[in-house]
């Protein structure tokens, strides 16, 4: 067979699929089709160190067009895919190109979520996924801009952390309760939302947006909630999550439900096709139901599981969803699955810069989130994975490094 | 460059991985540098986590050179 293997879609996972093959041992063609005009980029400082400027352009790519090269991987950026024919094995470009496929790999990501409501579509309301989002938000964020960030999630979260730092006036609406409630339990949240306040920035809980006003000109003036309250803006963004890129395959009959249906192996309802990263709804090996992760981990690791699978030696990996946030000077890093436990513990620090919460069931850790405790993470993965009891005493101590929790195999 | 029984390490918190027959010149570690050449201050590109948080991984690397 002489037809390529085919990804739609250039990102860290599409990337990493199309390199994870040829470390495997393929010697088939292998052609990369991506809408951006960027080679694949990695997207977390998008929200943290390129949107202030510390980290350049250079340093977001996921590997160089020579590497690639040398792969012999043909990427072609600024091409987007417009129909897939499963029963042909053709997919079709919006400059209706035509291409043949062996083998097919869905890699296309995200979109963010949009607000719906009057005056959606006015100017300066912005969203960030890519790095021209990026840009843009970086050129009208000055000192003194008055920016609503709407959506109290990690990416909202960072963007008011990086922001605050150019010297923007920011406040954060919540529709929840809390923020990062869907990521985080309570406490974590609050010792966050701490530092958001101590450094300036405003949070507003409960506050659904009905409508977006303006000043008889084009651009966003103001951000008026459900419960009347009305906060002034010279520019908002919009992070209230993401759905997935999965219309082009559920046109292409393919099962989806908030995401591509694959298996453990990546395989979706096509034998032939794969899908992979934030557009894939999977199947967890680690915790035996299907999820939809939105973390560069889950990319990279399902690229990899894909990429064997593709070639004909499907293997099985367990794999723990990780994820990290970087906000001011805190560290945030999750480890596990905290909705598989039924109590939580957490732990202060005398220092009190650091602070740790517990996810257990039944005396086993399912999940560990710190903040700033980075040299307890190897030992609590392992704590997770080998399902070594641990006591909530030991979990609270502060004193009590997890390390000397791993009693069970010599660390 | 020629390089026998090069390792894979992966970071366990955003599985960035270090080939040590690519090394990582945008951080000024040459290809070929072996892991524990790699300096003990050395912080993932993505994640931040430091060098102990590495695992050596058995992957396949088996790069078209
Ligand atoms: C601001 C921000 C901060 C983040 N921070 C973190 C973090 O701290 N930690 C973490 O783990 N994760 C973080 N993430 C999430 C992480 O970046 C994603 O999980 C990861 O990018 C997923 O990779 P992917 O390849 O599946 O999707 P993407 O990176 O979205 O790549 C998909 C690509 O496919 C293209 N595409 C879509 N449809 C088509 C088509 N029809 N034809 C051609 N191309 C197409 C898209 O344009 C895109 O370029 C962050 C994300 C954002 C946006
Ligand atoms: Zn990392």
């Amino acid at each position: 067979m002489n037809e390529p293997i085919v990804i739609i879609g250039a990102g860290q996972a599409g990337a990493e699929l199309a390199l994870a093959l040829r470390r495997g041992g393929c010697t088939q063609r292998i052609v990369m089709k991506g809408d951006e005009p960027y080679l694949p980029y990695r997207r977390p400082a998008l929200s943290k160190g390129f949107l202030s400027g510390k980290v350049p352009e250079s340093a977001l790519y996921h590997t160089t067009a020579e590497r690639l090269a040398d792969n012999d991987i043909e990427f072609m950026p600024g091409s987007r895919i417009v129909h897939v024919d499963p029963a042909r094995k053709l997919i079709t470009s919006a400059d209706q190109k035509v291409l043949r496929y062996s083998k097919l790999a869905f890699a296309t990501g995200g979109s963010p979520r949009q607000i719906e409501c009057p005056g959606a579509d006015l100017s300066n309301i912005n969203y960030l996924r890519t790095i021209d989002d990026a840009c843009l938000l970086r050129k009208t964020l000055t000192s003194g801009t008055k920016l609503v960030v709407i959506g109290g999630g990690f990416v909202g979260l960072e963007i008011a952390a990086t922001a605050k730092e150019q010297g923007a006036d920011i406040t954060v609406l919540e529709a929840g309760p809390r923020v990062l409630r869907r990521s985080t339990c309570a406490e974590i949240a609050a010792f966050i939302s701490e530092q958001h306040l101590s450094a300036g920035v405003k949070i507003a809980v409960n506050k659904q947006v009905r409508a977006f006003h303006s000043l008889g000109t084009k651009a966003v003036t103001a951000v008026e909630c459900a419960d009347g309250t009305v906060y002034p803006a010279d520019l908002v963004v919009v992070g209230i999550g993401l759905i997935a890129n999965d219309e082009l395959a559920a046109s292409a009959g393919l099962d989806v439900d908030r995401g591509i249906i694959v298996d453990e192996l990546g395989q979706t309802s096509d034998p032939d096709i794969v899908a992979v990263g934030d557009c894939a709804n999977s199947m967890n090996t680690f915790c035996g139901y299907r999820l939809r992760l939105e973390s560069v981990q889950g990319a990279m690791e399902q690229a990899r599981v894909a990429a064997m699978t593709m070639l004909g030696k499907g293997i099985v990996a367990r794999s723990i969803p990780t994820f990290w946030s970087d906000q001011y000077n805190l560290k945030l890093q999750m480890i596990g699955v905290p909705t598989d436990a039924d109590q939580i513990i957490t732990r202060s620090y005398p220092n009190r810069e650091s602070f740790a919460a517990f996810y257990v069931r039944n005396g086993i850790l399912k999940a560990a989130h710190f903040i700033n405790g980075a040299s307890d993470i190897m030992a609590a993965r392992r704590l997770i994975m080998e399902e070594i009891p641990v006591s909530n005493k030991d979990l609270i101590n502060p004193s009590m490094p997890l390390n000397s929790l791993l009693t069970e195999t010599a660390a | 460059m020629k390089m026998n029984n090069h390792k894979v390490w992966q970071c366990i918190l955003c599985d960035f991985l270090y080939d040590e027959y690519l090394g990582l010149p945008e951080h000024g570690i040459a290809p070929g540098t072996r892991w524990q050449d790699v300096p003990d201050d050395w912080e993932c590109p993505d994640c931040g986590v430091g060098k102990a948080d590495f695992e050596m991984q058995e992957l396949q690397t088996a790069i078209t050179a």
